[in-house]
């Protein structure tokens, strides 16, 4: 085929509907292969994006072609009896070398596939995922050190270390630049006065991949934004190439989200309008205890707003676990635009009512392409749920979900303590960092 | 081939690299950019529109796909990918893909250069590099060096 009668573009073609696999397996076909490959595998990697926004719009860092259903999963796997029974450290982060899995998920359906990865890290200990977005995932060790991780195809890059100050808190931010193709690390400090516990400084740094250095930004902006929750706590997404955090001023406790676009260098504050209220009426003898996570759902921003009904008498008997997806209807990212659109606005898309399920689960934060919310088993730690809702076009009713088991894991591991900390992100097969 | 003239359509003539002639409706040919490009520009009116990188053989089957999807515009999607199935499989082996394929890109035709391109794709990506330099007839001009280096970096593709 790669004769000197046949186009460079129908090579490229053919391998563009390829796993990354195959593609990096024939790069030994010949010299004239691999360089085609390494030349243009930045080409490549826009023809095995894919997407199913139906609406066409925004999400336009993908070329409008689907090559494989599939979605693959990533998380935290931990690890087997022995190894757990040695450990009884109750703030159980994972462990040295403690391996990743990504999940294969056909089309939402029936066949989940798994495949154990290795610790990027480097031999470091306790990876934590950042975000993930275009293919490579940003993940950080025990040492705040930061790696950028293609895991299809196995490569991973360590980011030189910054040379501003760090905090516990930090603002931490991925994305993808389209202008110029280059992922880019946003690093936010605040460091506060331990007297009077005002602001005492900020600093921004920003990271591109191109040029593989860090550059200090001067920040004029002095907001005290405060991510809520830790790292693992899914409070930060890349939507439309910019990071978008659920953060908490820390001035009157106000939740909100903002967004650092990458060209502009610059927070935006996301929807003006109220959040949805995390604590509603609970009903009579009960109490209400809830929490919001920031995740995107069908090419939207969405809030996963987990809550937990007790009864008032006995605070240990959860009564109910419901989830409800809200989603920012008419944002579509804040590239380009100076101004947030202010027609977008907060709607609940789905109620998942988990006393449904048997023996209950944890929201693993992440949507299939068909909107599935998976959640893992807490019965059988060996299987992942999804739930799948009907479509509805009544917004006053939105539908209710059927949950549907895949199991997927072997049977010795126990996923669950790892993965109630480590939420699940998901990736596109690429293949940067080639 | 049967060439109908029911509808009173333009009908434009199409020569292959091999002198073979072919007379299909405008709306047909016209489904490759190329061939519509020539249209607009005036060649068609002068006897037939060559094709020097294109075979009769091949082009018999451009135009058997370019008739199919011409006249089945609001035909059930079903059926059509039924049909284009049937095409493919037709078309038999890589060899025949591939000139296909090369027609396809040459002649500028998006539904039939991604029908291809995904049938060439699916047969060959479970293939080890061995079986795809043999069916491609590719020389391997790596030094046993160089080719052990670049299946150490990327192992785990091979396993």
């Amino acid at each position: 085929m790669r004769t000197e009668l046949v186009p460079d573009e129908v090579c490229l073609d053919i391998m563009g509907r390829m796993p990354v696999k195959s593609v990096v397996r024939f790069m030994c076909l010949n010299k004239s292969w691999q360089s085609l490959i390494l030349d243009n595998s930045l080409y490549l990697n826009d023809l095995h994006s894919f997407h199913h926004n139906k609406s066409g719009t925004s999400c336009n860092y993908l070329v409008n072609r689907r090559i494989r259903p599939v979605l693959p999963l990533l998380l935290a796997a931990a690890d087997d009896d022995e190894e757990r029974a040695n450990d009884n450290d109750s703030t159980y982060k994972g462990k040295l070398g403690s391996p990743y899995m990504c999940l294969s998920l056909h089309d939402g359906r029936s066949l989940m596939q798994y495949e154990e990865l290795d610790n990027p890290c480097m031999g470091k200990s306790c990876t934590i995922i950042i975000g993930s977005y275009n293919g490579l995932v940003l993940v950080m060790d025990d040492d705040s050190g930061l790696y950028l991780w293609n895991p299809s195809i196995r490569k991973v890059k360590a980011l030189p270390a910054r040379s501003g100050p760090d905090c516990e808190r930090p603002l931490i931010g991925f994305g993808f630049c389209q202008t110029n193709k280059n992922f880019k690390v946003v690093y936010m400090v605040t460091l506060f006065d331990p007297g009077t516990g005002e602001m005492a400084s900020q600093d921004v740094d920003v990271y591109s991949l191109a040029s593989d250095s860090w550059e200090s930004l001067s920040t004029h902006e002095t907001t005290t934004l405060v991510p809520l929750g830790p790292h693992d706590y899914h409070c930060h997404i890349t939507f439309d190439g910019n990071p978008h955090w659920l953060v908490q001023k820390k001035e009157d406790d106000t939740m909100f989200i903002v967004s650092f676009d990458f060209d502009s260098n610059q927070f935006r504050t996301i929807s003006k309008e109220q959040l949805p209220v995390l604590y509603g009426g609970a009903g009579e003898g009960l109490r209400l205890v809830g929490s919001m996570h920031l995740c995107t759902y069908k090419d939207m921003v969405c809030i996963l707003r987990r809550t937990r009904r007790f009864q008032d008498s006995d605070l240990d008997s959860v009564l109910i676990v419901d989830c409800e997806v809200w989603v920012l209807k008419g944002y579509y990212g804040s590239t380009g635009s100076s101004s947030v659109d202010e027609s977008s606005s907060w709607s609940l898309v789905q109620v998942l009512l988990l006393r449904d399920l048997p023996y209950g689960g944890i929201p693993l934060d992440v949507f299939t392409h068909d909107g599935h919310l998976l959640l893992l088993d807490l019965c059988h730690t060996d299987a992942i749920i999804s739930a799948e809702t009907t479509n509805n076009d009544n917004d006053d009713h939105p539908p209710s979900a059927v949950f549907k088991q895949h199991k997927i894991f072997p049977h010795h591991y126990h996923v669950e303590a790892t993965l109630a900390m480590q939420q699940m992100f998901s990736y596109t097969d690429s293949l940067f960092l080639l | 081939m049967s060439i109908t003239t029911e509808n009173n359509e333009k009908m434009i003539t199409l020569m292959s690299s091999d002198g073979e002639e072919f007379v299909v409706e405008e709306a047909v040919a016209a489904q490759s950019q190329t061939i519509k490009h020539l249209i607009e520009d005036g060649c068609s009116t002068e006897g037939s529109i060559p094709l020097p990188n294109v075979t009769g053989r091949v082009l018999s089957e451009v135009i058997q796909y370019c008739k199919k999807h011409s006249s089945s515009d609001d035909k059930e999607e079903k059926e059509l990918e039924a049909w284009d199935a049937e095409f493919v499989k037709a078309a038999d082996d890589h060899v025949a893909l591939t000139d296909l394929m090369m027609a396809a890109n040459f002649l500028d035709i998006k539904g039939l250069l991604d029908l291809v391109a995904q049938t060439l794709a699916n047969m060959i990506t479970g293939k080890s590099p061995e079986e795809v330099r043999r069916m491609w007839n590719i020389k391997n001009d790596f030094t046993p060096e160089e080719a052990e280096k670049v299946r150490k970096e990327n192992q785990w593709a091979f396993e």
